[in-house]
C-alpha cells in the first residue's frame, strides 16, 4: 500500500529533557499517533536542568486539562499547591505592598470598568485599596482556597487559581507520562550535530557514547545553551538586558510554614527581587539580581536572611540572559523554553511561554519540507507574546518611586518600549486600560500594578463622574460584603490541600 | 449616533451641540443597508432597541448578505453571521472538512435559513442549531437617522440649525465654527461627522489618502410582502448592486466606478479611503469623516460603531488631549487596515473583469496581512487573527469557503481519530440544520407576528 502522505513528518526529536522537553513530548505524544509520528526525546544526567518556573498562571490548567490530566494526582506527584495571585513588597516605595490577584476586581458596571467606579470611591475612602474588591486576594491573604463555581450568579465564579509546584517533578509526572503514551527517552549527551550540505537542515545529532539520532523536526530544549538553533544554525538573541538588568539568580529551598500559603510573594531588594513560592514539602526561594551591582555573596546574605524557614542545602546559582531569539523556528528547528527566550519568573510566565511555544507548534503542525509561511507564522505569534510579557515585567521595574540605590534610580528612569509608555501614560491621564487581543494580561493585571505601584490617574472616566458618589458607595460596599462572606465560609488552603492532593512527601513530613 | 452616545452618558457639566445642517445627509447610502449582529447592544445604548427598530421603521432582520456571480469564484455563497464552529475532538472543523472534502455552506445554519426565506430569533437552548445563528438587520439609513433625531429631541442636546461656512482654527485645534445664520459655536472638542466633505477635519490640518473612487446610485420599490432575511449583492461586469429587503419597500444599491468630472448620471461619487489621522488637534472624525469603505459589507456599520465606541471610551477628561488621541489613532489605525483587509479578500478572485471598477478594486488589495490570511488558510487551514479585528474567524472562514479557497491538507492531529467518527458528525450536524430550517416560518409571516406582538406590548 502506498504511504498516504510522502511528505508527512516520521521522526521529532527533542533534544534536552526538563520542564520545556517533557511539556513538549507530552503535548506531542498526546496529539499525534505513535505509529505515524516516533517522538525521541534525548537527556543527560550529567546535565542538570534550571528548574525555573516554580509558580504558573491559570493558563497552566488549559495545558494539562489539554493532556487529560487529573488535577488531584498531578498535585500530589509534584508537591502542588493552588496559587491566587502574587503579592509584590517594596516595589513601588519601600514598605509598600500589593496584590496582583488572578480573577477580576469587583464587577463592571453600565458598560464601564469597575476600577474608573473604585476611584471614584477612594475619594470619599480615601484608606481604600482596590484589592478589598478581589475575591482571590481575600482569600489569598486569609490563607483560604476553594475552587470556583461555574455558576456566573455566584461571587465565587471570580475566583481563579494557578499552581506552585516541584518543576522536577513536574518534568518527572509528564515523562512518564509521555512515555505511556509511545515517546522514547535516550539517555546521553549530544556532541555533534549533522546538516544537510544544501538546505542546512538538522539531520542527525551523534551522542557521546557513538549513537546518532536521525529526525525530520528538532525541538531544541537545551535551555540557556540553544545547543541547536544558537550553536548549529546561527540564530541571534534580542538582549533585553537595557529593560531588565538583572542577570543572576540564587535559589534555595527551605522548610515550610504551617499554613501553606495560596499565593507567590515577590519582595523588591536593593538591586533586584526575591521569590518565595510555597509547595506542599518546602518554600522555594530565589534571589535575582544584577551582577553588576551587587556581589553574590551579598545577594546569598540577603536570600538566607529573608527565608522563613530552615535552609534545605545550599545556594544554587544560575546565570541567565533576558530576551528572546530573533527567530524560534529556523529551517526544521524550533527552539522551546530558555533556548528561545528567557524572562526573569516575576509574572512566573516561564511555563506558560513554553506551552504557547508547543501548542503554536501543534495549530501550525509542518510537513517535512517546513514551508516558509508556517515557520513565518510561528515566529510572528511567539515573538509578539514574548514582547508582550516582556512589557509587563518591565512595568514592575519602571513604575518605581524608589531611589535608595543605583539599581532603582536605572529603573526608574530608563527608556522603556513605547507600546508601555503609551500604556502608562493612557492609565496617568484617566485610568484607561485597552487590552490588546491575545495579550496574556488582562486588563484587571494593569490595573493591579499600576496602582499598586502608585500611578494613580489624575482623574476618572468622564462617563463615571457623573454617578452620583452615593451609588457607587452603595454598590462597592454591596460587592465587599459579599466577598467577605464568600471568603468567611472558605476552607484553608491547607486543609483544602490536605483533603484534596496531599502528597507523600507532604504525608512523610507530618 | 455620536450625540446620542455622549448624552448617554456625560452629565450635565457638559454641553453638548449638534450642528444639524453641517454635512450632506446624501452620503449617509455609503453606509449600507445591513448591519452586523455586534450592533445590538450598542443600538440600544442608542435608543435603537429592537422593538423601537420595527414598530417604527422597515427595519428587517438579516442573517448576512448573499453574493451571485461574484468573478473567480464557484458560484454564488451566503457571507452569514455565525456564532463560533464546533470543535470536533479537538481539532477545528475547517480540518475535518478538508479531510472529508466537504463544503461549509450546509453546516451554516444562518446560511440555510436565509436561503430557505426563513426566521426565528435564536434560542437560548445550546442544543438547537439555530442558537449558533447571529443576526443583524436590514434597515433604511434615512429612517435610522429620523428615530434617533426623535430620540434627541428629547435629550439635553442643544440642536443648532445652520450651514457651516468657516472654521477658525489655531494650530491643529479648532477654536470655532459659524454658520450661515451668523451664529458662532465655540467648543472644546470638535466631532467631525460631516462625511466626505470633512470640514473640520481638512480644517484641523489632517490629510485624506484616498484609493479609489466609486458611484452609486439608489432606487426604492414599494413591495407587498417582505423579502428573505438578508440582502443580496450581484456582481456584474462594471460593478454590483445590492438588493435589501425592508418591510414594505426593496432598495437597490448600483455601484461601479466613478467616472470624474465627465459623468453626467447624477450617481453619487464618493472616495474610498481613510484619514491620515482621524484624531487631530481637538478634532475627531467618525464615520464616513474619517474613513469610507465601499458598503459591499457590512463593514461601514461595523466602522461607524467602532468610531464611536472608541470615542465614548477615550472622551477626554482635561485640555490636553494628546494620550486620548494617540491611542483613539492606534485603535483607527487597526481598526480600518483589518476591516480593509476582509473587503480586500474578496477582490483576491482570480481574473476580475477588465472594467475600471473591478480592475480598481482588484489594483487596490496589495497587503502583507491579507497575503498571510490566504497563504496560512490555503496551506493548512489556520485562520491567521491580528489585534481585535472587526471581522472574526467565522467571518473569514465563511468567505473563505464561500470564495473557494480550500486548505491544501488537515491538521495532524485527525490522523489519530477515526475517520468515520468526522463523517458521521458532520452528517450529524448538516442533517440537524435542515431539520431545523425546514421548521422555520417564512421571513415575512415572523416579521408581522412580531409586529403584532410588540404592538400589543406596547400598548398594555
Amino acid at each position: 500500500m502506498a504511504e498516504p502522505r510522502p511528505n508527512a513528518i516520521r521522526k521529532i526529536v527533542i533534544v534536552g529533557g526538563g520542564s520545556a522537553g517533557w511539556m513538549t513530548a507530552a503535548a506531542l505524544s498526546s496529539m499525534l499517533a505513535s505509529r505515524a509520528v516516533e517522538i525521541t526525546l534525548i537527556e543527560s544526567e550529567q546535565i542538570g536542568t534550571i528548574g525555573v518556573g516554580e509558580a504558573t498562571i491559570p493558563d497552566v490548567i488549559n495545558f494539562n486539562a489539554m493532556l487529560g490530566i487529573d488535577e488531584a494526582e498531578f498535585l500530589r506527584a509534584t508537591n502542588g499547591t493552588f496559587k491566587l495571585g502574587i503579592e509584590f513588597v517594596n516595589w513601588g516605595r519601600i514598605g509598600d505592598s500589593y496584590f496582583h490577584p488572578f480573577g477580576p476586581h469587583g464587577a463592571d458596571m453600565k458598560g464601564i470598568d469597575f476600577h474608573q467606579f473604585w476611584l471614584r470611591y477612594r475619594d470619599a475612602h480615601p484608606g481604600s485599596v482596590i484589592e478589598d474588591f478581589s475575591l482571590s486576594t481575600l482569600a489569598a491573604k486569609q490563607y483560604k482556597f476553594t475552587p470556583p463555581s461555574n455558576d456566573p450568579r455566584s461571587v465565587l465564579s471570580q475566583l481563579r487559581y494557578a499552581y506552585h509546584f516541584d518543576a522536577t517533578a513536574y518534568a518527572k509526572y509528564l515523562r512518564a507520562y509521555s512515555e505511556a503514551r509511545g515517546a522514547r527517552r535516550v539517555e546521553g549527551k549530544v556532541v555533534d550535530v549533522t546538516c544537510h550540505v544544501e538546505t542546512g537542515f538538522i539531520t542527525s545529532v551523534q551522542l557521546e557514547n557513538g549513537t546518532e539520532v536521525t529526525g525530520d523536526l528538532f525541538i531544541d530544549c537545551t535551555g540557556f545553551r540553544a545547543l541547536l538553533l544558537e550553536k548549529t544554525l546561527g540564530v541571534g538573541f534580542e538582549d533585553w538586558a537595557h529593560w531588565l538588568p538583572c542577570d543572576t539568580a540564587q535559589t534555595i529551598a527551605c522548610e515550610r510554614t504551617d499554613e501553606i500559603w495560596p499565593y507567590t510573594r515577590s519582595t523588591a531588594k536593593r538591586a533586584g527581587w526575591q521569590w518565595r513560592i510555597p509547595t506542599q514539602h518546602r518554600t522555594g526561594n530565589g534571589h535575582i539580581y544584577s551582577s553588576n551591582l551587587m556581589s553574590d555573596e551579598e545577594a546569598i546574605e540577603s536570600l538566607l536572611a529573608d527565608l522563613d524557614g530552615a535552609p534545605l542545602g545550599t545556594p544554587r546559582k544560575i546565570k541567565f540572559r533576558t530576551g528572546r531569539r530573533t527567530r524560534f523556528w529556523d529551517k526544521n528547528c524550533i527552539a522551546i523554553g530558555l533556548s528561545g527566550g528567557f524572562l526573569e519568573p516575576l509574572e512566573s510566565t516561564s511555563l506558560f511561554l513554553i506551552q504557547e511555544g508547543v501548542s503554536k507548534l501543534i495549530s501550525l503542525f509542518p510537513s517535512r519540507d517546513m514551508p516558509a509561511t508556517v515557520r513565518d507564522e510561528y515566529n510572528r505569534q511567539l515573538i509578539k507574546k514574548f514582547d508582550q510579557v516582556r512589557d509587563f515585567i518591565i512595568l514592575h521595574y519602571k513604575a518605581t518611586e524608589r531611589d535608595d540605590s543605583a539599581f532603582w534610580n536605572y529603573c526608574r528612569t530608563m527608556e522603556i518600549p513605547d507600546s508601555l509608555s503609551q500604556k502608562m501614560e493612557l492609565f496617568r491621564e484617566a485610568g484607561r486600560v485597552f487590552r490588546y487581543e491575545d495579550e496574556l494580561f488582562a486588563k484587571p493585571s494593569w490595573v493591579a500594578v499600576m496602582l499598586g505601584q502608585n500611578i494613580m490617574p489624575r482623574v476618572v472616566d468622564p462617563f463615571v463622574s457623573e454617578i452620583g458618589e452615593h451609588e457607587i458607595t452603595r454598590s462597592l460596599n454591596s460587592m465587599r460584603s459579599a466577598m467577605d462572606q464568600a471568603t468567611a465560609r472558605m476552607p484553608t488552603h491547607t486543609s483544602f490541600l490536605s483533603r484534596y492532593a496531599r502528597s507523600e512527601m507532604a504525608m512523610a513530613e507530618k | 449616533m455620536v450625540a446620542a452616545g455622549l448624552a448617554g452618558g456625560l452629565g450635565p457639566a457638559y454641553r453638548i451641540v449638534l450642528l444639524d445642517d453641517a454635512g450632506d445627509a446624501r452620503f449617509d447610502a455609503f453606509y449600507g443597508s445591513v448591519s452586523a449582529p455586534t450592533g445590538y447592544d450598542f443600538y440600544r445604548t442608542l435608543g435603537l432597541d429592537e422593538p423601537t427598530l420595527f414598530l417604527e421603521s422597515g427595519t428587517t432582520f438579516s442573517y448576512g448578505t448573499q453574493y451571485k456571480t461574484w468573478p473567480g469564484t464557484r458560484g454564488d455563497w451566503l457571507q452569514c453571521h455565525h456564532l463560533p464552529f464546533p470543535v470536533i475532538s479537538g481539532v477545528p472543523l475547517q480540518h475535518h472538512l478538508t479531510q472529508q472534502g466537504e463544503d461549509l455552506a450546509p453546516l451554516l445554519v444562518s446560511a440555510q435559513a436565509a436561503r430557505a426565506g426563513g426566521f426565528a430569533h435564536p434560542p437560548q437552548d445550546p442544543k438547537s442549531p439555530l442558537s449558533r445563528a447571529e443576526y443583524g438587520y436590514q434597515f433604511c439609513v434615512e429612517e435610522w437617522t429620523s428615530l434617533l433625531h426623535r430620540h434627541l429631541a428629547l435629550s439635553r442636546v442643544q440642536r443648532v440649525q445652520g450651514d457651516l461656512v468657516d472654521v477658525e482654527t489655531e494650530g491643529a485645534d479648532i477654536r470655532s465654527v459659524r454658520l450661515s445664520s451668523g451664529t458662532e459655536v465655540k467648543g472644546d472638542l470638535f466631532i467631525d461627522c460631516t462625511g466626505p466633505t470633512r470640514h473640520l477635519i481638512l480644517a484641523a490640518g489632517g490629510g485624506f489618502e484616498k484609493q479609489r473612487e466609486i458611484a452609486a446610485r439608489r432606487t426604492n420599490a414599494r413591495v407587498e410582502q417582505l423579502g428573505p432575511p438578508h440582502r443580496t449583492v450581484d456582481a456584474y461586469p462594471d460593478g454590483w448592486t445590492s438588493t435589501t429587503h425592508l418591510s414594505d419597500a426593496v432598495h437597490t444599491l448600483s455601484v461601479r466606478a466613478a467616472r470624474g468630472a465627465d459623468d453626467q448620471s447624477g450617481d453619487l461619487a464618493i472616495g474610498l479611503g481613510r484619514m491620515d489621522q482621524a484624531w487631530r488637534g481637538n478634532c475627531v472624525a467618525i464615520g464616513n469623516a474619517a474613513a469610507v469603505l465601499e458598503p459591499l459589507t457590512v463593514a461601514p456599520m461595523m466602522l461607524l460603531q467602532r468610531d464611536i465606541e472608541r470615542l465614548l471610551a477615550l472622551v477626554p477628561a482635561g485640555h490636553d488631549h494628546s494620550m486620548e488621541r494617540r491611542e483613539f489613532n492606534r485603535r483607527f489605525d487597526n481598526d480600518v487596515t483589518h476591516a480593509q483587509l476582509f473587503q480586500s479578500a474578496f477582490f483576491r478572485a482570480g481574473e476580475l473583469p477588465q472594467s475600471p471598477y473591478w480592475q480598481d478594486a482588484g489594483a487596490s488589495t496589495c497587503s502583507e496581512g491579507l497575503d498571510r490570511k490566504i497563504a496560512q488558510f490555503e496551506n493548512r487551514g489556520l485562520l491567521v487573527r491580528y489585534d481585535l479585528e472587526p471581522f472574526n474567524d467565522e467571518d473569514w472562514m465563511i468567505l473563505h469557503f464561500g470564495m473557494g479557497r480550500r486548505p491544501e491538507r488537515h491538521d495532524r492531529q485527525l490522523d489519530g481519530l477515526p475517520v468515520a467518527d468526522s463523517a458521521r458528525q458532520i452528517s450529524a450536524i448538516k442533517q440537524m440544520v435542515a431539520q431545523m430550517v425546514s421548521r422555520l416560518p417564512p421571513h415575512h409571516v415572523y416579521v408581522t407576528n412580531l409586529k403584532r406582538y410588540l404592538e400589543k406590548q406596547a400598548h398594555g
